[in-house]
């Protein structure tokens, strides 16, 4: 009689146990998901608008600040808030980090170009990192190479 | 069917190794450390296209971290090379930039590219907030990704 009691809760407790791992999974699977919404763009394509930041401007008539989501890169001030890796916030210009990103890149020949020099490039590029005047350097920040995957569907037609 | 004090102990028992185990189960989970931000769509010259930012940590692997960025063409098929761009962004816990990678633009046909970057093994907080780009035509219009969750690596 014993022995049946013991297999008993033995048997409550085993079931108790895997259902509790299986909620939790699932429950944990759950939570990383997402739902899929928001739009981003006007019906043109364009990025949908946003009231350009009205940004400081230093005593060189640079203006500063932070990137905030969704601002256009043309609304992005000279100078953007960044850490170095000292962990001093600091500013780089705008235009050297344009330049070494890519992101002057304009045509579909561009692209393609920089594409295929990727492997020519370093692990990563720092630059400085200054106050927002400009010209006083607090450090570095880094800026490195991307490892891009891309995936090909496959050709449906016969 | 009535219950004995045995069978309610039983009970209590079970309940409480439910809960334990779903936790352990959670928390296992929830430390994979993988943050993904909302997708935002966009339409670009016809085409339409989906983005978002994504932050992996991994606190067992000497706090690793990296971000990466996807853009992936909704309308099946392939879309021409050097139609789509990718960014990776890192932020820290303060939503400041911390590393940024090198646009990533897809070099033949595809259907969707990710661009990784910003690798890093140190004991933060994280975020992911890239860009992606799409050309419409006569140049590249630039969107910004949702931003992920802060994760601790």
């Amino acid at each position: 009689m014993k022995i049946i009691s013991v297999i008993k809760v033995v048997g409550v407790v085993g079931v108790a146990a895997v259902a509790g791992l299986t909620v939790g999974s699932t429950v944990g699977a759950a939570a990383r998901s997402y739902s899929e919404a928001g739009v981003s763009a006007t019906a043109d394509g364009k990025p949908a608008p946003v009231i350009a930041p009205d940004y400081p401007t230093n005593e060189s008539g640079q203006t500063y600040g932070r990137i905030d989501q969704g601002v256009w890169p043309e609304h992005e001030p000279d100078l953007i808030l960044v850490a170095a890796g000292n962990g001093r916030e600091g500013y780089v210009a705008k235009a050297t980090l344009d330049e070494i990103t890519g992101a002057n890149v304009s045509t579909l020949e561009e692209a393609i170009a920089w594409q295929e020099q990727s492997d020519t490039r370093a692990d990563r590029v720092l630059i400085p990192v200054f106050e927002n005047d400009g010209s006083t350097f607090l450090g570095s920040f880094e800026i490195t190479k991307t490892i891009g995957e891309q995936l090909v569907a496959p050709d449906t037609e016969d | 069917m009535k219950r004995t004090p045995s069978d309610r102990a039983t009970m209590r028992l079970a309940a409480g190794v439910f809960t334990i185990s779903m936790l352990v189960s959670l928390a296992s989970t929830v430390a994979a450390g993988t943050s993904y931000s909302l997708y935002g769509y966009y339409t670009t010259a016809g085409n339409n296209y989906k983005n978002r930012s994504i932050i992996y940590t991994d606190h067992d692997n000497n706090h690793s971290a990296h971000a990466s960025t996807t853009s992936i063409y909704r309308d099946g098929g392939n879309i021409g090379a050097g139609w789509m761009g990718a960014l990776p962004r890192r932020f820290n816990g303060n939503g400041v930039l911390v590393c940024i990678g090198i646009w990533y633009y897809n070099g033949g046909p595809a259907s969707s590219i990710t661009a990784n970057g910003c690798y890093i093994n140190s004991h933060a907080g994280f975020g992911s907030d890239g860009q992606t780009r799409a050309w419409h035509g006569s140049g590249y219009y630039t969107y910004g990704a949702f931003s992920t969750l802060i994760m601790y690596s």
